[in-house]
């Protein structure tokens, strides 16, 4: 009789035990996260361009069908004492600025409004100017030589790039200057090797820290280069140029 | 005056035995046996006595001796495999181990058990472990083990005292190297282990393989659905000995097939395992046994065109090793166990191109470690008993990758580990209170360190049917794999000791156990632990194949928590087990933490076996068993978003947009719920005078389609989520085994 009450009281505990793992496993959350879209502003200011332009886009969520770039947001840039209501361009599918000529080491703000999404803003530092002391206009540039030029302010990265004088397009590399150098040295060789002949015009573009964020990011996260409240890249470029014979045997 | 007995179980669970009750009839006098078998009664009064030998599911050994004054008797003593059940057996070997041993988290595992529980294609011990509290999975066909939050390479696996550093190597993890049908004895610990055991945070898988039948020739051959296999065991002069292998044939089947129909299929697949055993008693304080073990997969493939060769690939992998063991009892006080092993992981893959031999590759990788291990156990008196040893490994870890003979990496890496520990359990309290205490000191010559890691076991047996438990200790690893541990799908495993500037992974364990006993064959355990990880090593990248060495790999913590519950009941004719585990496992690599992908929150096990009673037509006194399993789903990252990402071409300046994708964090989501049903039907036959049996296997019995992994296929707008599912029908298979 005792064996019995035992048993029942612990087949009891055992059917209680289980109602409670069902509960507890019932609970589980096969929690999701939630995925609010945001606004992808596109943008790079260079004060070779007359007039800027701006992509503004979108993020979808994973299950949502993709559609055409935004025509119909806020977007606003200022900077300088410059501050422009950028109109929609159906050509181009971009924004665009009136003409401006950005200046070196200057902060601009970009705000870009629509309705359903975040207020999303972004700031860039134009990189400042900088000398070029070598090859200087007519110079003749081979394999051997070391293009020289004073370091950029604010400028993270660089690009080369080789115009024909029939406007085709020659060489082209990035460098990534040592954050300590104030004197840029490029050894041509250690770029180039195709061989190549003729006058060029180069193009020493200096990029800043938001575009080196955005084209090398540290790691797999979202890029946000000067952006808050939404994705993308505001950066900004200072390019010099000098036109040089090329002699690349 | 002392006795001495090694005791061995023979035949079909044949094993050194564990715990098997020894007693002199009409006395108080008796005990049972340790781990290794061994066992010893103190003060015996001169006389003539009965000394009974007994062990569940065996036939009771009685001798009858004379014992006189000051004279010490060795037994050797082998028991068979009882017929009809034993009733008066009344007290299993799991009992005894309750009263007698200050171990929690521990579980010993029958070959019985192993071959019962369903499984797909055959039996299998680490399909087995899967079920146990504190161990998860990560999907239907995964053959890795995940211990109480630990990853795969944290469990030391042992067969034979031989280091196996792949276990789960065929068929893409769906077979383990071990042929459940040599398998003796299998022990897990899920945690807080003995100083005895070292060189890996989580558990301790220790098996051993059966000891040979050392009175007659005996075998068995087992035709399944995808493997063949076959044991043989017999007597040799002073010894036994036992050989056993496997092989798939899949690949000759479909050879045949392709010959029947003229058509130009293959299957480049088989893998074999052969395993080898010899016992030699010298004398009966003498026993040697020499083991071996070859497991290796081979794809190997040849493509023709109109005759001539044209590519070649050839991939092998398995493990290997070798032990030497002398079990020497010194005094009847004095017993000591010496291990010589070898024990090697190889992979090794070559390509050949016939037509363009610069693509041709050649990729190298293995382990090898030579281990030399003294365990001595001294036998103070009744209550009080010190073990301590000493183990030396020498370790090598070489890894090759060249194409067409210019080699990219050729390294090899050597290691030394020595370790020694002293332990002692004193029972403080006879029969009520008893503490094991350790330490195990380890050298690691790579950056000259010393570690000492203490342990602790307490049991306070507060009733005769109830125990609470305590378990603490500091584990350290000094080997680690360079692939992820997180891994849905992995084969290969490519070990790389902690660097020179490493810090070494250091875990500490604690473990608290309550233990009831209803009966002498039902036992209940509850388990919660904590487990805290330090300095964990993992690959930056989820997947590497062949890679570089450790001094790449992030640096971590992490830490696990949960409570496992146990039930289980061990009878002749029914066994079975619930088990389910809520845990809770945490790591942090850069970042804070996450729950890596087998942090499953609820896992639940139901094993229940029986004999089918007389009355039911066909499989009468056949063995039913059933397996169900509930668990919620595992923690997975997920692209939760895309967006166009834009590129400034200087030379150009104008901007394309490409799409990427926004990656969830990688713990955002979690599988849904999974469960399933499996059955094995197993019926005793005899087949041209010889008894034999058939089984039928089925897995996922009521066709629930539980969900591995998501992708997403980015060729549709909107991108479609595909779900996939590793068992998408029930899956029947079947063989039979014929014993002779």
């Amino acid at each position: 009789m005792k064996k019995k009450s035992r048993i029942r009281s612990i087949g009891t505990t055992l059917f209680q035990l289980s109602i409670l793992l069902l509960v507890c496993i019932a609970c589980e959350r096969n929690y999701e996260e939630e995925f609010e879209p945001q606004l992808n502003i596109f943008g790079v200011l260079a004060n070779i361009l007359q007039t800027q332009e701006i992509i503004v886009d979108r993020t979808y969520p994973i299950d949502e069908p993709s559609g055409p770039v935004i025509d119909d947001a806020l977007v606003v840039l200022s900077g300088n004492g410059f501050i422009d209501t950028l109109e929609f361009s159906y050509s181009s599918q971009k924004y665009l600025t009136e003409p401006l000529n950005v200046a070196p080491l200057t902060t601009y703000e970009l705000i870009v409004e629509k309705d359903g999404f975040d207020t999303a803003h972004a700031t860039t530092t134009v990189p400042g100017n900088f000398t070029i002391f070598f090859p200087l206009f007519n110079d003749t540039l081979t394999f051997q030589d070391t293009i020289l030029f004073a370091r950029s302010t604010a400028a993270a990265l660089y690009s080369f790039v080789f115009v024909h004088y029939t406007g085709g397009f020659g060489p082209f590399f990035w460098y990534e200057p040592d954050p300590f150098d104030s004197l840029i040295q490029i050894p041509v060789g250690d770029y180039l090797d195709e061989p190549c002949t003729g006058l060029f015009t180069i193009y020493i573009v200096a990029y800043d820290s938001n575009f080196y964020e955005y084209y090398y990011p540290e790691d797999d996260s979202i890029a946000q280069a000067g952006v808050t409240g939404g994705v993308g890249l505001l950066g900004s470029t200072w390019t010099e140029a000098t036109s040089v014979y090329v002699l690349f045997e | 005056m002392y006795l001495i007995a090694i005791v061995c179980l023979l035949h079909a669970y044949g094993s050194v035995s564990a715990y098997t009750n020894i007693y002199l009839e009409n006395t108080t006098l008796g005990s049972a046996t340790n781990d290794k078998g061994y066992y010893i009664i103190h003060k015996i009064p001169p006389g003539t006595y009965n000394i009974i030998f007994s062990y569940i599911g065996y036939e009771s050994s009685i001798i009858d001796t004379i014992i006189e004054e000051n004279q010490n008797l060795t037994l050797n003593v082998e028991l068979s495999p009882s017929v009809l059940e034993v009733e008066e057996v009344t007290v299993s070997a799991e009992r005894t181990r309750f009263e007698r041993t200050v171990e929690v988290s521990h579980i010993v595992f029958t070959p019985r058990e192993i071959k019962s529980v369903p499984s797909l294609f055959e039996g299998d011990l680490i399909k087995t472990l899967q079920l146990m509290p504190g161990v998860v999975t990560m999907h239907d066909l995964s053959n890795k083990l995940h211990v109480r939050g630990g990853s795969p390479d944290e469990n030391l696996v042992l067969l034979d005292g031989i280091t196996v550093y792949n276990p789960s190597t065929h068929l893409g993890g769906l077979f383990s190297t071990f042929n459940p049908d040599a398998v003796g004895y299998a022990e897990l610990y899920a945690g807080g282990f003995p100083a005895n055991f070292g060189d890996r945070l989580s558990s301790v898988i220790n098996v051993d393989t059966k000891e040979g039948n050392s009175k007659k020739y005996t075998g068995k051959v087992n035709v399944g659905l995808v493997t063949s296999k076959f044991l043989l065991e017999g007597p040799i002069p002073n010894g036994s000995f036992l050989l056993g292998g496997r092989r798939t044939y899949f690949d000759a089947l479909v050879w045949l097939y392709s010959k029947i129909r003229n058509d130009d299929i293959s299957l480049p697949y088989y893998f074999y395992d052969l395993i080898a055993k010899v016992n030699f008693n010298v004398s009966s304080e003498n026993r040697f046994t020499l083991a071996g073990l070859s497991s290796t997969d081979v794809v190997s493939f040849l493509e023709n065109t109109q005759g001539e060769a044209d590519e070649q690939i050839d991939l092998e992998w398995g493990n290997r090793g070798l032990s030497l063991r002398w079990r020497l009892v010194f005094n009847p006080k004095f017993y000591g166990e010496m291990i010589g092993a070898w024990s090697n992981f190889l992979t090794h893959l070559e390509y050949i191109d016939y037509t363009d031999t610069t693509e041709n590759l050649n990729l190298y990788e293995d382990i090898t470690d030579y281990t030399l291990k003294c365990d001595f156990n001294y036998f103070w008196d009744e209550n009080h008993t010190i073990d301590f040893g000493i183990d030396g490994k020498v370790m090598t870890v070489g890894y090759n990758y060249d194409i067409t003979e210019e080699v990219f990496f050729d390294q090899e890496q050597k290691m030394n580990i020595v370790s020694a520990y002293l332990q002692n359990k004193s029972f403080l309290l006879p029969n009520i209170l008893s503490v094991k205490a350790g330490l195990r000191g380890v050298y690691y010559d790579r950056g000259k360190r010393f570690s000492f890691d203490p342990r602790l076991g307490i049991k306070y047996l507060f009733k005769p049917n109830t125990a609470f438990n305590l378990a603490a200790g500091k584990y350290s690893q000094f080997l680690v794999t360079m692939n992820s541990q997180e891994s849905y799908f992995s084969v290969f495993d490519f070990w790389r000791p902690v660097s020179e500037t490493q810090k070494v992974p250091t875990a500490y364990h604690v473990v608290a156990g309550f233990e009831q006993w209803f009966d002498e064959k039902t036992k209940f355990t509850i388990e919660p632990y904590y487990k805290k990880y330090y300095n964990l090593l993992t690959p930056a990248i989820d997947e590497i194949f062949f890679s570089e060495p450790t001094d790449s790999l992030k640096v971590g913590d992490g830490y696990a928590a949960g409570i496992d519950f146990f039930l289980k009941k061990t009878m002749e004719d029914v066994f079975g087990w619930i088990s389910y585990s809520f845990s809770y496992t945490k790591r942090k690599f850069e970042g804070g933490y996450y729950s890596p992908r087998y942090d499953r929150r609820h896992n639940l096990n139901i094993v229940f076996g029986f004999t089918i009673p007389h009355s039911v037509p066909l499989i009468r006194n056949g063995t039913l068993s059933a397996r169900w399993y509930l668990a919620t789903g595992l923690p997975y990252a997920q692209d939760i978003a895309r967006y166009r990402y834009y590129y400034w071409d200087p030379r150009f300046s104008t901007n394309q947009g490409e799409w990427t994708t926004i990656r969830s964090a990688r713990d955002a989501f979690r599988l849904p719920l999974s469960h399933r049903l499996d059955l094995h039907i197993e019926k005793n036959i005899r087949i041209f005078g010889l008894d034999g049996s058939w089984y039928i296997d089925v897995i996922n019995v009521y066709n629930r389609k539980n969900i591995a992994f998501y992708n997403v296929d980015y060729d549709e707008d909107p991108p479609e989520i595909k779900e996939y599912v590793l068992l998408p029908i029930p899956i029947p298979s079947f063989g039979f085994n014929l014993r002779f």
